[in-house]
């Protein structure tokens, strides 16, 4: 889903109002970005604690920098960015203790336990380099256009797609082995 | 074997990134070539399977645990603010400059100023602060404009009271008066979730618009919010997926949505502009995920309010939008308004 204009606009005011010392303006650009920020986070990180976590994180961090936030550039960008950052320090600091072999793909609790495919989806995705996988994340769960990708992660357009197609291909692959697997 | 080129192509069209030029390009490929249709069709099914489910909910706690670790912010200090503003008029400027030579942009601004005292001078300055001069005056419906004193701050019973001046302003308006005495007004004040739903960042914004506006005036939005199985694909989640995931196949096995596109309704209204639009509105889409919001459109009377003009001026009084958040300023309000004598 493209970011428009005027989206990026209500940002800008939200960040004024919050600056200008209004509570519920945290309160709104809280609301606005939380729930695909923590999705980014869970694909990344393939586990909801880490993506509460690093939601938690992401945002503490963005108001705690606001004041230094530059408005000539779009501030989704700017928060996207830093989710993607956070998830992959959370992926490395994870990693001294845990292999990724060994970590299920998306680890909830009781009833909120996902269903087989979604399961299936976070597998998929951890077998994929992790910045290949911001990628997919990006395009496929918060629907951004190669424009805006390149955006978030400070990369060229051309990477983008380079990394989106291959992950795909990847992708592709491990779905027709488990297609295999299960005949 | 499919060149680059070709291979691109499919990912792009997967992608909705192709121009009409190619997407034309895309059908001659895979009606020619077996392995360029095999690999279409692949791809559509990696973009279903990461597609599928859609994105999860957060947990409930997550915004609150968010909001209570930031504490009271700290009002930002003046150095930050004029840093803010700097930093916004260098980004108008620069859009300027892009447009017009430096020559032109002294011309254009000194005649902008020219104007703007010109018109100062005949219809009077602006007062300074946010207190005086909210009541009466320039706007289509005298009495209603904003009272921007009332935001953040606890009211009390003295202020919904025929002495409180702004209250009378806002009874002096026929129209006003006539809809606060209103049945459908009444019946929508006393409701616990339109009082919850004042409170909403994303529902007072979107009242401000002037792009809700234009559609609530809509009959055919509104003869489509009366439909149930409009609301209840909202509700649902699901029409919003097929707007921003430019994915309609999953809901085709949705029942809700198969009988929603043989309603003649919604064919026009996806026609209309206007709902287009509203459909890409950050504000608009989360109101959509508001549980109070969605509640509140099965109520027939809520929805005839929201067509009221009156109605809406009303939403985006501060005074009015703090009162309503609490039943006994509520009720006090609608007392008054029957007591009121001109």
């Amino acid at each position: 889903m493209e970011q428009t204009p005027a989206a990026d606009e209500q940002d800008r005011e939200l960040i004024r109002r919050y600056l200008d010392g209004e509570r519920d303006a945290a309160n709104g650009l809280v609301g606005r970005y939380q729930k695909r920020l923590f999705n980014v986070a869970l694909r990344m990180t393939g586990n909801a604690q880490d993506a509460e976590d690093a939601t938690q994180t992401v945002f503490l961090n963005a108001f705690l920098k606001l004041q230094t936030y530059d408005p000539r550039f779009r501030f989704f960008s700017w928060i996207y960015r830093m989710a993607v950052n956070e998830s992959l320090n959370m992926l490395k600091r994870r990693k001294a203790t845990v292999t990724l072999e060994d970590e299920p793909a998306i680890r909830v609790s009781g009833a909120a336990r996902t269903t087989e495919l979604q399961d299936r989806v976070g597998k998929a995705l951890m077998h994929l380099k992790p910045d290949d996988r911001a990628v997919v994340v990006l395009k496929h769960f918060v629907f951004f256009t190669y424009e805006e990708i390149a955006d978030v992660l400070e990369i060229p357009v051309k990477t983008v797609k380079s990394r989106l197609f291959t992950a795909r291909e990847r992708l592709r692959l491990t779905l027709l082995e488990q297609a295999d697997e299960s005949c | 074997m499919l060149n680059p080129e070709q291979i691109e192509l499919i990912h792009r069209e997967i992608d909705g990134a192709n121009t009409a030029d190619e997407s034309a390009a895309f059908r001659s490929l895979i009606e020619g070539n077996p392995e360029a249709r095999a690999l279409a069709a692949d791809l559509r099914r990696v973009t279903a399977f990461l597609e599928h489910g859609g994105l999860r909910e957060p947990p409930p706690r997550l915004q609150q645990t968010i909001l209570d670790a930031l504490g009271t912010p700290a009002r930002a200090s003046p150095p930050a603010i004029v840093r803010w503003f700097v930093s916004q008029w260098r980004l108008v400027t620069e859009r300027m400059e892009a447009m017009m030579t430096r020559k032109a942009l002294l011309i254009g601004s000194t005649a902008v100023a020219i104007v703007l005292v010109g018109a100062a001078l005949i219809t009077g300055f602006p007062p300074l602060g946010g207190g005086a001069g909210t009541i009466g005056g320039g706007d289509s419906i005298p009495g209603v404009q904003q009272a921007a004193r009332y935001h953040g701050r606890v009211m009390t019973q003295a202020d919904v009271s025929l002495k409180n001046p702004e209250i009378q302003a806002l009874f002096q308006n026929d129209q006003v008066l006539h809809l606060v005495q209103s049945n459908a007004f009444q019946q929508v004040m006393r409701n616990a979730d339109f009082r919850a739903l004042q409170s909403d960042a994303a529902y007072n914004e979107l009242m401000s618009s002037e792009l809700y506006h234009e559609l609530m005036a809509n009959a055919a939005y509104h003869e489509l919010m009366a439909d149930e199985a409009f609301r209840d694909l909202q509700a649902k989640g699901a029409f919003r997926q097929s707007q921003s995931a430019e994915d309609m196949r999953a809901l085709q096995d949705n029942e809700l949505f198969r009988k929603l596109k043989s309603n003649e309704l919604f064919l026009r209204l996806q026609e209309n502009e206007l709902f287009r639009k509203l459909q890409e509105n950050e504000l608009f889409l989360r109101l959509q995920e508001n549980e109070l919001f969605l509640r509140l459109q099965e109520n027939e009377l809520f929805r005839s309010l929201q067509s009221d003009e009156t109605f809406r001026k009303l939403e985006e009084n501060d005074l009015f939008r703090s009162l309503s958040q609490n039943e006994q300023l509520a009720e006090s309000f609608m007392d008054e308004a029957m007591r009121f004598h001109k």
